[in-house]
Formats: C-alpha cells, sequence, structure tokens
C-alpha cells in the first residue's frame, strides 16, 4: 500500500487492484469497489487489454473471478488474441474463474420495432455472476452495443443505467469499454459517461512526431482523489498494460550522503569528495570534449572500487565503446567477463523512450548495478521531444534514486564553443548535479575546460579546470584566469 | 409436418414483457394449429437466455432451417411482425 495508510480510512471506498502497478498509483491503489468505470479510446488504444488485464489479475494474483461480457468478437476470438499476453482464458473458463457472455451479433436476422429492455443481458450476466462467483465485470464494448441497436440511443442509456446500478448493487467492481472517435474531443461516442460512470479513464495512442506514444488518464473518480493529467504507457508481449511511473507523484526518495568516486580523483575534489551515492549527475559538453571518457572513468572507478556498473549507450556500438576505454588504459572486456560491468548498446530508435524506460529498468533490477550511466540523453531525446523526453527524464532520475545506485547521464550541446543544449534545459533542474566540458579559444590555442556548476547538497569548486586527454585518460591542471563567457547554460 | 416454434422472451412482470405475451397471444389467433408457442422468462431461465443469446427483450424468435429470424420489441406492428417471419395467413391482419 502507499501513502493513504497513514489518513483516516473510515469512509474511503474499498480499492480493486487492477494489476498496472503504476496505474493503481494514480487512482490512489485501485479502482473504487462497487463502482462503475468507464474506459474510453480510439480503436487500437489498447482498451480490451486493459479490461482483459483487470480481469486476468483479478483471476491470478487476487482471487477475484471475473465475468467478461463481450459485444465484438466471439469468446473464441478473445482467448486466442489475449493468449499472446500470457494469460490463459480458456484455462480460468474451464476451471470456472472466468465466465464469458458472448453478446457478439449472432448470425440472426433481426428487426427492432418499439420499446424494449436489456434484461436478457442483465439476467446472463448475473447468471454467469453467479456461476464463476465473479467480484470483477467487463463489458467490452458498449460501442459495438450501440451499433445493434442503432435506432434507439436513448433505450439503451436507460438499460445501461439499469445494469450498472444492478451490478454494482451485487458488489461488483465493473469496468465498460467505449470507443472515442479522435483522441482530444468528445470522450466516448454517444457520450456514455454521462450516464453510466462513476470513473472515467481514458487511453490515448496519438501520432506524435511519426511515433505512437500512449498515454492513459483519469479523467474523472466520483468521491476520490486522483493524479491528473497523461501518464505514459507500453503494451508489452507477456505482460500486457505497462504503465510508466511517474516520479512526480512520490518525492520520498532518501537523500544520501555516502559519497562514491567519480573514477577520477581530481574531479572528486571538485566536487568536494566525490558524487552522492543516489545522486544523477549530468555531463554536458560539445562533441569531443571529452564526455565518454568522464563516463568510461565513472564506470571503471566504480569497479575498481567493487561496484557493479552498467552502461546504456546510446550513441556509439559495443566495439567502439571498448575500444574507446582501452584507448584511455580501462579493460571494459574483463570487468564484463569479470560480472562487474554489463554494456548494453541500443539504436534510440529501435524503440519508443516508454520502452527504453522499462528495457533500463528490468536490465538494472536484474543486473542490480551500483551504478548507471547513459550516454547520451540527447540521442534519446531525438526519438521524442518535448513532453515524452521530459517524462522519461522524470521516471529515469527518479528510478536511479529510488534504487539507491549513483547515475551519470550525458548531453551534447549543439555548438561547438559554448553553448547550450536543449537536453540541459530539460535535465539541469532534474539532475543533482552538473559537470560541463566546454571547448576554450586562448589566443591561438584550443583547449578544454571543465566546471561542476551544481552540486545538491554540497559544496563545490567554482573554477574552470583546463583538462587534457591522453592514452591513460583525463588530466586536470590549472584553472583558466581569463576563461571567456562560455560556461552559460 | 414438421412443428414451427415461435419462442418469446420475456422478463418477468415487466410492461413491456406482458404487452408483448397479449400481442402474441393476438397475433396467434392468424396463424394455423402448426404453431407452437413458447414463453420464456429470462430471470427465471437465464440460461436458456445464454443459449439463445438473448440480449433484448421481448424477443419473439423464430428458428428454422435457415437463419433465425427475431423481433426485438413489443410486437403491437403485427403486419410487419408476420412479414418479416415470412408467415402467410389466410386473411390480412
Amino acid at each position: 500500500m502507499t501513502a493513504q495508510d497513514d489518513v483516516d480510512l473510515t469512509g474511503v471506498l474499498e480499492r480493486v487492484k487492477t494489476g498496472v502497478a503504476a496505474f493503481d498509483d494514480l487512482v490512489m491503489g485501485g479502482l473504487p469497489r462497487a463502482r462503475t468505470t468507464v474506459v474510453s479510446g480510439t480503436p487500437g488504444s489498447g482498451k480490451t487489454v486493459f479490461a482483459t488485464q483487470f480481469l486476468a489479475h483479478g483471476i491470478t494474483t487476487f482471487g477475484e473471478n471475473g465475468v467478461l461480457v463481450t459485444f465484438e468478437e466471439p469468446p473464441a476470438d478473445i482467448e486466442a488474441n489475449m493468449r499472446g499476453f500470457g494469460w490463459d482464458l480458456a484455462k480460468w473458463r474451464k476451471e470456472g474463474r472466468l465466465a464469458f457472455v458472448d453478446a457478439s451479433p449472432p448470425a440472426t436476422d433481426e428487426l427492432v420495432i418499439g420499446d424494449f429492455d436489456l434484461a436478457g443481458l442483465l439476467s446472463r450476466i448475473e447468471h454467469a455472476v453467479k456461476n464463476a462467483n465473479a467480484k470483477r465485470v467487463v463489458l467490452d464494448s458498449l460501442t459495438q452495443l450501440f451499433d445493434h441497436f442503432i435506432g434507439d440511443p436513448k433505450i439503451l442509456r436507460r438499460e445501461l443505467f439499469h445494469i450498472s446500478t444492478a451490478l454494482k448493487k451485487s458488489g461488483l467492481t465493473v469496468l465498460m469499454t467505449a470507443e472515442r472517435n479522435s483522441e482530444y474531443g468528445e470522450i466516448t461516442r454517444h457520450r456514455l459517461e454521462e450516464f453510466v460512470a462513476d470513473n472515467v479513464v481514458i487511453l490515448r495512442n496519438v501520432l506524435h512526431y511519426e511515433k505512437r506514444r500512449r498515454t492513459i488518464e483519469v479523467l474523472k473518480m466520483r468521491g476520490s482523489h486522483h493524479a491528473e493529467g497523461e501518464a505514459p504507457f507500453t503494451l508489452l508481449a507477456s505482460q500486457g498494460v505497462v504503465a510508466v511511473p511517474l516520479s512526480s507523484l512520490r518525492l520520498e526518495q532518501q537523500s544520501s550522503t555516502v559519497r562514491v568516486t567519480s573514477g577520477n580523483p581530481a574531479i572528486d575534489e571538485m566536487c568536494g569528495g566525490g558524487f552522492f551515492r543516489d545522486s544523477v549527475t549530468l555531463v554536458s559538453g560539445a562533441t569531443g570534449t571529452g564526455k565518454t571518457l568522464l563516463v568510461t572513468n565513472f564506470l571503471a572507478g566504480g569497479v575498481t572500487a567493487g561496484e557493479r556498473a552498467i552502461l546504456f549507450g546510446y550513441e556509439e556500438s559495443k566495439g567502439q565503446l571498448f575500444r574507446n576505454a582501452s584507448g584511455w588504459g580501462t579493460d571494459f572486456a574483463r570487468m564484463e567477463a569479470d560480472g562487474k560491468l554489463k554494456v548494453i548498446c541500443l539504436y534510440p530508435e529501435a524503440q519508443g523512450l516508454p520502452d527504453h524506460l522499462l528495457t533500463i529498468q528490468s536490465l538494472v533490477d536484474e543486473f542490480k548495478p551500483n551504478r548507471i550511466a547513459v550516454d547520451s540523453l540527447s540521442a534519446l531525446e531525438r526519438i521524442a521531444p518535448d513532453t515524452g523526453f521530459r517524462e522519461f527524464l522524470i521516471s529515469l532520475t527518479s528510478f536511479i534514486k529510488k534504487r539507491e545506485i549513483a547515475g551519470l547521464c550525458t548531453a551534447t550541446s549543439k555548438s561547438l564553443i559554448g553553448g547550450e543544449s536543449v537536453s540541459e534545459q530539460h535535465i539541469s533542474t532534474l539532475t543533482d548535479s552538473i559537470i560541463l566540458l566546454r571547448y576554450i579559444q586562448e589566443e591561438e590555442v584550443m583547449n578544454r575546460g571543465l566546471m561542476v556548476l551544481k552540486m545538491r547538497g554540497s559544496e563545490h569548486a567554482k573554477e574552470i579546470r583546463r583538462f587534457a586527454i591522453d592514452g591513460s585518460g583525463m588530466h586536470l591542471g590549472d584553472p583558466f584566469k581569463r576563461a571567456p563567457n562560455v560556461f552559460k547554460t | 409436418m414438421a412443428e414451427l416454434v415461435l419462442r418469446l422472451y420475456i422478463a418477468g412482470n415487466s410492461a413491456g414483457s406482458r404487452r408483448a405475451e397479449q400481442n402474441l397471444h393476438d397475433l396467434r389467433t392468424l396463424l394455423n394449429e402448426a404453431w407452437h408457442i413458447e414463453i420464456i422468462d429470462v430471470m427465471r431461465r437465464p440460461e436458456l437466455a445464454e443459449q439463445a443469446r438473448i440480449i433484448a427483450t421481448p424477443t419473439l424468435s423464430y428458428e428454422h432451417s435457415g437463419r433465425p429470424r427475431r423481433i426485438v420489441g413489443d410486437l403491437s406492428d403485427k403486419k410487419r411482425i408476420l412479414e418479416f417471419l415470412g408467415i402467410e395467413t389466410g386473411d390480412d391482419p
């Protein structure tokens, strides 16, 4: 359970966990029991997967059986389609933990004249609930029901309200899906949510800069608080809907005072004794200023101190990274053979940002490193500008801190001399420390300069240090006396 | 000659169900002896509603060798019902 343990629970709605962990956090623990939630989205936005997951997790994790009322596809098709997510609906059906109500269009000629009700449907649902001893009911999707009885939307509204009320009275938690025409517009076709829904959840699948961006938003939650705004999610084979947790919901990371080495004694000194163990440091600089070298030092410094380190590279191949490292006297291959280092190189374009985040999270949880480096954020920013990238960063930094590991990320500034990068603007407030690498012209010579711009919770050196790179790595020299103003961000 | 069956699915004592029953009773007088009529209350026999995949009530179902024909509603328009079911009667209803 989360924060609500501390508050008075009297009168607070009991929660039903959906099994989408980060979503349950958005709605303060789960969907309210004995209420109706409408999940709305355009075709292909993941409604059926979300709804089925709600039933699947009820059955497998919480011992709550379910009823799936299907208006579109026959049960056999749904069983086949959902197998890919690892949900064996057919098995649960045979075990009596899941019951279907097949309300898909039957092969009959039908004529509708005059008033009618949906008592047939309700009695079948109640019958199925009784047979399966169900606690959760899904109706997927109401839009097909409206298409079936296309001439009588008023009757359907009245009848669905009646069904919703009857199911809630039996203590059932009901999830109904509905289609919408556009990502930003009317909540559902036929405005279903106005008469049946206690809660409204919207799934979006927006084309954004040629990338699909899936988000989930809790629009309304009667009698309860919920997080506002869109949270990114992804559809994973064998898992279904995986919402990406947004750190802004919880700012509860511990702040450690334990220092770890940056891999370079001189930089440790400039930082007041090294990086903090659970902090994220940003190294920003133009191409060729030595960012990847700093990353190499950071990883090697950790491994030398007996730590485990992981690197996510998005700009260079593993071979290139290993070659670079050995050029600076660091043997990545041996570290990896010893199981102390793990290097993962991926094309940024290989997957969407939420998937990149999940890749990082699952590999970190698997390898359990003490430090992590990401080289570079700018490469990732390329595939999802603005909102998506910011969400990614927030999630990544909070994840790193929550695991109490030291993080180092790089960002490439666009101009060679001085200048800021877009990533910097996003990142600077999210990272604990910032190290700037810049080219500095002195008369006829181009030198490199390093500065610790920010070090949260610690004193740090204020000067700009000259540095050189050779076959044994980075060497810091004297401070610049009269450096031009190239360190502004 | 095979028995011709018309099944009327109703829901308890709702006004619509009672009207449909009454209308079907009136309609019965226009049909010949071969027609057999069954009334099924979905609230008492949900498993039969499930079997026939009934959603709306009242529903009149005519199951024959071809695609079943179904009429949803209270059966007040007798002429259209007979036309739709393809049942011929001697006189104009």
